[in-house]
């Protein structure tokens, strides 16, 4: 099988996943206990035809069966083949239409899509400063083990899989942006904006301000990705030094340079990788906290808060698009794993 | 099939150049990232950079989106959604919308004296209080240059209804709206409402021909009022600008333009203060209230708010059906230390079911009448109480439901231990605010004796005991159920009198009997607040309404 057909192949098995997907979420947000409407009139002035408007403009007023369809957007087939009932059915999930958020009035798709950037940014940026600094970390720590190289790299470690990152965050704003005073505490510039929307003279200052916002919460946000790699990295390190192929390269006195760099290192990266892919929605999960701490507009944030407000379409939109990029994610992990390792298949033989 | 790698290539392409870049960024990230006040980075190239005339004494990163220039930074504990008064009904999207629209009538800073504003002066009053004639200032116009006419307002007040909005049930008593010139509106009521000047009639007036033409767009895009300031641009949940409105008819605001900005974590709100990176922020989290009032530069603007924070009984089904297992409750423990222990100078206790300002606007008894008949703290009273009710037994539990909220969740816990210290049993549920909702509702004794809840209340009385006591609301604004006709009856009275003095004696027989007959345990009224750089920003105020606090479309408001 090439990787071309390896690729569809994994595709399409992934439709029946990000189908389930989409039926559990529904059946979970829907049957959980509570009333969005209610949530909606708590504190304010309410009346029954209120409640009874509020219900039909978001269609809550039909049976949780006909909700299924049209959030699907099976109502909408339906109302294409001239099933009565279905006439005036709305597009659903299939068609690419996420519905409205009950908070803010507007579609889901459109709020995701411009909370998207701003977390790929800091999530991106956070793997880009975990790995820039766990692989080069492992790597010493594994050639040096049980040397002060690795005991600092170990707490290093240690220190970063056992602290919140939420607490980082907190302490890293408390620390350098309240005590020392040359950090910002929060909130994000964005490369992408005019410079002039910040006040700034030009796109120079522009990144650099980017730079300046994004270094906490990337931090924040990196330094349990950095930790959890640099173990693995090490551990797989100090198993691939310890493998019959590079006593042999010793015993025929290749340099511990070239065993390193040649022999030891490559091996070792296919665990990384794994975890690189998986940890992909962790990253997304870390976000959440740290987006709320750091006052970031992205899709955590907004997460955040559709829960909060009980926005049942906003809380079903974003749970199924972190779902489908998980499934994206594991897709891509495997299709990085196969190319990269001489000895996955692509499924046909051994 | 396998498929065989290139591992000589590969090794070339990543080792060496992977570590190298590796070291690289981060050394440049490191560089980059710290402030140019720190001796060892590197400034940015441009000369330009406010930051590098910054005193090295100061803590701010006031070279990004602070305070600088003419633009006043807002940050919000809430992300506003919406600018269309019709439509939007939370508080945080009337921070910015209220700059944006006039009202037809406005109270002035701090309380609830009621001015007219696009009225040119109060309102004529016929047929017994169900008629209102409202005439209209001629100056006033829109930003789109189109002046306030009587068909705008008589759009503001019935698009509610015809729409089915959210603030509906604020304008549904209107029977009809007519126009008698061009400047001119007529109201009837379908029933005397007294409170319609004080609460219903300061609303903001909107742009009817621009509303109609793009209701979602005069929503989310393009609102257009006849305020101080005019919108510019927003992003939810990330910013949203406005700019001084050169040609406003009246006094100007002295700010040439607001953003405002939301945090909605409370650590870094205050953080965003005190690291200078904002001119005020609102919310104020009690916990912070002392450390900031005490931070050189920072001032705290406050002002006693319009809300109520209470917990209420099941009067209909259960133990607490009995009042004197309510007077029990309420004399097992101290709601006054209480809050005195939790909010110090944050919020205010009170024993009235009406905030103070709201009651001191009608005439009501003051805020001390009423605490000289709470319940005061008296464990042997309240087990005398409990023994002597055949309501209640020491097997018996009292189930307390709560929102998620810490503050009101430790409140309802203090209660229980409190009885549980005279032998009796009790526990708290803290539920999400759906689940909290359709259990206080439901007035099932299976499901709650006590719960407790907030009110954002306004203007008037009728706002607090109407929605929160009357049985028209059982089920919807209040789950206590309480059954006493005469009461009931008191009320619709007060909200169908029209005479101040009056109602006011009405309010006060009613307060009593929710006294004596414990329907309510009162628990404080918050203050409304705002932390400002008292070096940045002067002639700030406070406001009651959490819509309108700070007021920022006040002419006194300036950036130094």
């Amino acid at each position: 099988m090439s990787l071309l057909r390896y690729t569809v192949y994994r595709l399409l098995q992934a439709i029946p996943v990000m189908f389930g997907i989409a039926v559990v979420t529904f059946l979970m947000v829907n049957l959980a206990p509570g009333d969005p409407v209610d949530y909606m009139i708590s504190e304010e002035l309410a009346s029954e035809e209120l409640i009874a408007s509020i219900e039909a403009r978001y269609g809550l007023d039909e049976p949780l069966w006909r909700q299924f369809l049209n959030y699907l957007g099976f109502s909408w087939f339906l109302g294409l083949l001239g099933v009565p009932g279905f006439a005036d059915a709305p597009p659903g999930l299939l068609q690419g239409d996420l519905g409205l958020s009950m908070y803010y009035d507007r579609p889901v798709s459109e709020l995701m899509l411009t909370r998207i950037p701003p977390t790929l940014m800091l999530v991106l940026s956070a793997y880009a400063f975990a790995l820039t600094l766990a692989i080069p970390l492992g790597v010493v720590a594994a050639n040096r083990r049980n040397k002060p190289t690795d005991h600092i790299s170990r707490i290093i470690a240690l220190f970063g899989v056992s602290t919140p990152s939420f607490w980082i965050g907190i302490m890293l704003i408390v620390i350098f942006g309240v005590w020392l005073g040359i950090l910002p505490t929060g909130r994000m510039v964005y490369p992408w904006r005019d410079p002039a929307f910040y006040g700034y003279g030009n796109h120079l200052e522009l990144w650099y301000q980017t730079l300046r916002h994004l270094f906490l919460p990337v931090v924040a946000l990196g330094t349990l990705q950095m930790a959890v790699i640099m173990r693995v990295e090490r551990s797989s390190m100090i198993e691939s030094l310890q493998s019959e192929y590079v006593q042999l390269a010793r015993a025929y006195g290749v340099s511990e340079r070239t065993i390193l760099r040649k022999h030891a290192f490559r091996p070792s990266q296919l665990p990384v990788i794994t975890l690189i892919g998986l940890n992909l929605t962790t990253s997304l999960g870390g976000a959440v906290l740290i987006e709320t701490v750091f006052a970031i507009n992205g899709m955590g944030r907004l997460i955040v808060q559709s829960i909060q407000t009980l926005d049942y379409q906003l809380i079903l939109g974003t749970t199924i698009v972190l779902g489908f990029v998980f499934v994206i994610g594991v897709i891509i992990t495997d299709l990085a794993y196969a190319y990269i390792d001489p000895r996955v298949t692509y499924g046909e033989e051994a | 099939m396998t498929r065989k790698i290139d591992t000589d290539a590969m090794d070339l392409l990543t080792r060496r150049k992977l570590l190298a870049s590796g070291v690289a960024v981060s050394g440049t990230v490191l560089a980059g990232c710290l402030d140019p006040a720190d001796d060892d980075a590197e400034p940015p190239e441009d000369d330009d950079d406010p930051a590098a005339d910054d005193d090295d004494d100061e803590p701010a990163d006031d070279d990004d989106e602070a305070p600088s220039g003419d633009q006043l930074n807002f940050t919000q504990q809430v992300a506003p959604i919406e600018w269309d008064p019709v439509v939007a009904n939370d508080a945080y999207s009337g921070q910015i919308y209220h700059t944006i629209y006039d009202g037809l009538y406005e109270y002035q800073p701090g309380d609830l004296e009621l001015e007219p504003k696009l009225a040119a002066e109060m309102p004529e009053v016929e047929n017994d209080g169900q008629r209102f004639i409202v005439e209209l200032r001629e100056e006033p116009e829109f930003h789109d240059g189109t002046p306030v006419t009587a068909e705008d307002v008589i759009h503001t007040f019935t698009a509610p209804v015809e729409e089915e909005t959210d603030n509906m049930p604020d304008v549904d008593m209107i029977e009809s709206a007519e126009e008698i010139d061009e400047h001119t509106v007529q109201f009837d009521l379908e029933f005397v409402y007294a409170p319609f000047e004080a609460i219903t009639l300061p609303s903001y007036i909107v742009n009817a021909e621009a509303r109609q033409e793009d209701p979602e767009a005069y929503n989310t895009e393009n609102p257009i009022g006849s305020g101080p300031y005019q919108f510019v641009e927003a992003e939810i949940g990330e910013f949203a600008d406005v700019e001084l409105w050169e040609d406003y008819w009246d006094e100007p605001s002295q700010v040439a333009s607001i953003r405002y900005e939301p945090a909605e974590d409370d650590a870094g709100r205050v953080a965003r203060i005190l690291g200078q990176e904002t001119h005020l922020i609102e919310g104020i989290p009690p916990a912070d209230w002392d450390d900031l009032d005490a931070e050189e530069g920072i001032e705290i603007a406050s002002v006693e708010s319009t809300g109520y924070l209470y917990f209420a009984f099941n009067c209909a089904e259960g133990p607490t059906a009995d009042p004197d297992v309510r007077r029990a409750i309420a004399h097992c423990h101290s709601t006054r230390d209480y809050v005195e222990d939790i909010f110090g100078e944050a919020a205010e206790w009170t024993n009235m079911s009406v905030a103070p300002e709201t009651a001191d606007a009608i005439g009501m008894e003051g805020i001390d009448h009423f605490q000289d008949m709470a319940y005061e703290f008296d464990p042997e009273t309240a087990q005398d109480l409990l023994d002597g009710s055949d309501a209640i037994d020491e097997d018996t539990q009292i189930d307390i439901i709560a929102p998620p909220d810490d503050v009101r969740v430790n409140w309802g816990e203090l209660i229980a231990d409190r009885l549980g210290e005279i032998g009796y049993e009790a526990g708290v549920q803290r539920l999400d605010w759906d689940v909290f909702t359709s259990s206080y509702q439901s007035g099932d004794s299976d499901e709650f004796q006590l719960y407790t809840l907030g009110w954002t209340g306004g203007a008037d009385p009728d706002v607090y005991y109407y929605q929160l006591f009357h049985q028209d609301n059982e089920g919807l604004t209040q789950g206590h159920y309480y059954e006493n006709d005469e009461f009931h009856d008191m009320i619709i009275q007060a909200r169908e009198t029209f005479e101040d003095d009056e109602r006011a004696e009405l309010y006060n027989e009613i307060q009593e009997i929710i006294i004596e007959d414990c329907v309510h345990i009162p628990g404080w009224t918050d203050l409304n607040a705002a932390a400002y750089l008292s070096d940045e920003v002067e002639g700030l105020q406070a406001d009651l309404q959490t819509t309108t606090n700070p007021r920022m479309d006040h002419p006194d408001v300036t950036l130094l």
